[in-house]
């Protein structure tokens, strides 16, 4: 039986896995983790998940933007990694999931306060994306009355955004005549 | 993209002349879409498959209601010549894709029946039956294909009003799920939906049955689909087309880049949009990879169900190492979530390149000393010869794809006939056996295992540099296209009609082994009982499908379950039949 002399020449391959982990390559896609300092609520990772495993839902009760990642939908493709501006979420090497009796155990949750628009007083975005923007903006070097010029838009609702700059176009129309 | 010729004008013209055609192309140059009148459409399949050697691929039934009013059928055929003996083939030049198309009015879904006159339509004309309500007059086969039988009558779930889009439903709480307990559908707006098409691979269930005298089956049948997953159907006016990459690939748990491919394809060939040579050598490595370890998989399972484990364990030896090839090209042990339309996600490496190609030569070494020792054994040889015989005349009727046609002495490889991707620049042979029977098919998958390696080697050398993404185009609504891969089991088309807002009007999803199916049943034929859990193996779906068989003896008229590990008992050990007493 030659299978036999081909089956001799390698020593045993069999792992004792759990003891000795097993090693994964370079660039493993493995456990999406999350970091909530970094995360700004901004909900790209929830709209790039191509399994809805991402999710971010507004809790208009409390002032809350829920951001949810849910182990049990993941596929592991890497796109909340690939769209997160803040590297808030990325992929690890880490591939063993498992949990005993709650599968809420397999879900990772962050909380975010809400801003209020203030014209219309509904919540639209997180504070801190407004902050994020409303830095990156202080970062290209502006001078203050710029800066507050074009601040000024991000403290309202896209709805109402989109009322004042007809209404500021109205005005300016009307005003010429 | 270099514009050329339209191919496929020569069988147009030709048809022309016998029936009353319309062409309308919303595809790329290789395919061609063609529309007859509902009643020439027998013929004009009939004329194209025997007469001008065209293979049916697929066969989608559409609702366009929306678009024209009217229900459409879409037979999909591959041109490539009748391939009966050696050299009747078509020449390159004139290989091409024919969609054959019908509309069939809303207020008279009946269409007549392809099947009677090529016998590959009739599982599709089931399956068109079931899931969009258009009935095939004259089909032989009336029995219900994919919709279970308890399914309410008059509800179809593809078509486009059959559930409320609006409707969003949220993922099911296990905990709150009701018992089974059917023909619940009382009073009005109770719905219940079977979601999209199933895909026949690992662990699915399938109820087979084989009419057996004594110890030989003398006919058999099956039933399948009783995992519906519903991918078509969600991917429906929902998924864009980045997204669809992502569920297409877990259709299958072994074919799954494949069908990635294959998808996003199907919308990329439709626009012509120009994929960066360097992906597409990206894609054509990862394809040819899948096609490693698939094989491997397949050729230490016909060993398993010979008894021969130990060659069992050294083919899952090798194949662990070309996971390892899977994790270093795209970070998974499957080759799962590298493709998006317009490119791939990861490139290449020169480390991994390397490594890649050491790893390759390890391979290659240890899968031929494997090999050898496997085939050298004679009861091995003895158990797979002659058995489970592919018929040439039944393999060009039904239209079979894979090693499972090859064996049977028929060229047939989409990566040949229509070279895609990468395929056009790189070196190989087509391995093909003509006895048809197991044996053959092993080595079938033995040789383009070799030449998979080849493939893999010519890529990493000659691949260029340069991007591996472009921007995704504009997908022009209502067209639609084909895409098409060789995966490890055949050929594998994906059709897409795309919609309104770069979404998915119509998906239909034809995996290799649904071509499969309907001849297994003349493999079966005047084979043992023993041999039953090999042939459907040598197909390459996955062995559970026939967990579950009821043998019936025709001269006692009794019948018996036997399960899949009794049968498998006998198979390798051929004591203790489970038929006696």
């Amino acid at each position: 039986m030659k299978i036999l002399e081909f089956a001799k020449k390698e020593k045993m391959v069999t792992r004792d896995f759990p003891v000795v982990p097993y090693e994964v390559t370079e660039g493993f896609r493995g456990k999406p983790e999350y970091s909530y300092e970094k995360c700004l609520g901004c909900g790209a990772c929830a709209v790039a998940c191509p399994s809805n495993a991402v999710t971010v839902k507004k809790d208009e009760e409390r002032g809350l933007s829920v951001w949810k990642i849910d182990y049990n939908r993941c596929i592991f493709c890497g796109r909340c990694d690939e769209v997160c501006p803040t590297e808030a979420i990325s992929l690890s090497k880490q591939y063993v999931m498992c949990v005993l009796f709650d599968k809420e155990d397999l879900t990772v949750t962050g909380e975010m306060k809400l801003r209020k628009c203030d014209s219309c007083g509904r919540y639209y975005s997180t504070e801190r994306l407004y902050n994020y923007v409303y830095n990156k903006l202080i970062s290209a070097g502006w001078d203050r009355a710029t800066i507050d010029e074009k601040a000024k838009h991000l403290k309202f609702c896209p709805d109402c955004r989109r009322e004042q700059a007809i209404n500021n176009y109205v005005n300016q129309m009307t005003k010429r005549g | 993209m270099e514009k050329t010729e339209i191919k496929g004008k020569k069988f147009i013209s030709e048809l022309g002349n016998l029936f009353k055609v319309e062409v309308i192309r919303h595809q790329p140059d290789d395919q061609i879409t063609i529309l007859v009148d509902r009643n020439d459409l027998p013929e004009v399949v009939k004329t194209l498959y025997y007469k001008m050697g065209g293979w049916l691929s697929t066969m989608v039934a559409n609702d366009e209601r929306e678009i024209n009013g009217n229900y459409a059928v879409y037979y999909v055929l591959s041109m490539e010549g009748n391939k009966m003996e050696e050299g009747d083939e078509l020449p390159p030049e004139e290989k091409c894709w024919i969609t054959v198309k019908a509309l069939i009015p809303a207020h008279d879904p009946v269409y007549p029946s392809v099947a009677l006159k090529v016998p590959a339509a009739v599982w599709y004309e089931r399956e068109a039956r079931d899931m969009m309500g258009l009935i095939a007059e004259g089909l032989p086969d009336q029995r219900r294909l994919a919709l279970s039988d308890d399914f309410p009558a008059g509800i179809y779930p593809l078509r486009k009003d059959s559930i409320d889009y609006r409707e969003k439903f949220a993922p099911y709480d296990l905990d709150k799920e009701p018992d089974y307990d059917f023909l619940y559908p009382e009073g009005e707006g109770v719905m219940d939906v079977p979601l999209g098409p199933t895909h026949i691979t690992s662990d699915e269930p399938g109820h087979f049955r084989l009419f057996v005298d004594g110890e030989t089956i003398i006919d058999a049948d099956y039933k399948l689909f009783y995992v519906h997953r519903g991918i078509e159907k969600l991917a429906e006016n929902r998924l864009d087309y980045d997204q669809m990459a992502f569920i297409a690939e877990r259709i299958c748990g072994i074919c799954g880049f494949a069908h990635a491919v294959s998808c996003i394809e199907s919308s990329e060939n439709v626009t012509g949009l120009d994929v960066p040579l360097r992906a597409r050598a990206i894609r054509t490595i990862c394809l040819e990879t899948e096609r490693l370890h698939s094989h491997l998989l397949n050729i230490g399972l016909a060993s398993e169900f010979t008894g021969n484990v130990t060659a069992f364990l050294q083919m899952f030896k090798i194949r662990e190492q070309t996971m390892d090839m899977a994790q270093i090209l795209t970070g998974g042990r499957k080759t799962y979530g590298m493709i998006l339309t317009g490119g791939v996600r990861r490139d290449i490496t020169d480390v991994e390149r390397k490594e890649m190609n050491r790893i390759m030569d390890k391979v290659e070494i240890e899968f031929k000393e494997c090999l050898d020792g496997i085939i050298d054994s004679p009861n091995f040889l003895k158990r797979l010869k002659g058995v489970g015989v592919l018929n040439k005349k039944i393999a060009r009727d039904f239209s079979p794809v894979g090693p499972n046609v090859r064996g049977a002495g028929f060229n047939r490889d989409a990566r040949y006939d229509h070279p895609f991707d990468w395929y056009k620049k790189v070196d190989f042979k087509v391995p093909v056996y003509g006895d048809g029977d197991v044996l053959s098919r092993v080595l079938v998958r033995a040789g383009e295992f070799l030449e998979s390696i080849s493939i893999i080697r010519q890529c990493l050398d000659l691949m260029p540099s340069g991007p591996i993404m472009v921007k995704k185009p504009f997908v022009e609504p209502y067209s639609h296209g084909v895409g098409f891969v060789e995966a490890p089991r055949g050929e594998d088309i994906h059709w897409t009609m795309h919609g309104n807002a770069q979404k998915v009007h119509r998906w239909r999803v034809r995996a290799s082994t649904y071509n499969n199916w309907p001849s297994l049943r003349f493999q079966f034929r005047g084979n043992s009982v023993a041999d039953a859990p090999l042939i459907v193996g040598s197909l390459d779906p996955c062995y559970s499908c026939s967990e579950r068989v009821t043998v019936v003896d025709v001269k006692k008229q009794k019948t018996k379950i036997i399960q899949m590990e009794d049968l498998k008992k006998y198979a390798i050990t051929r004591k203790d039949s489970p038929l006696k007493n």
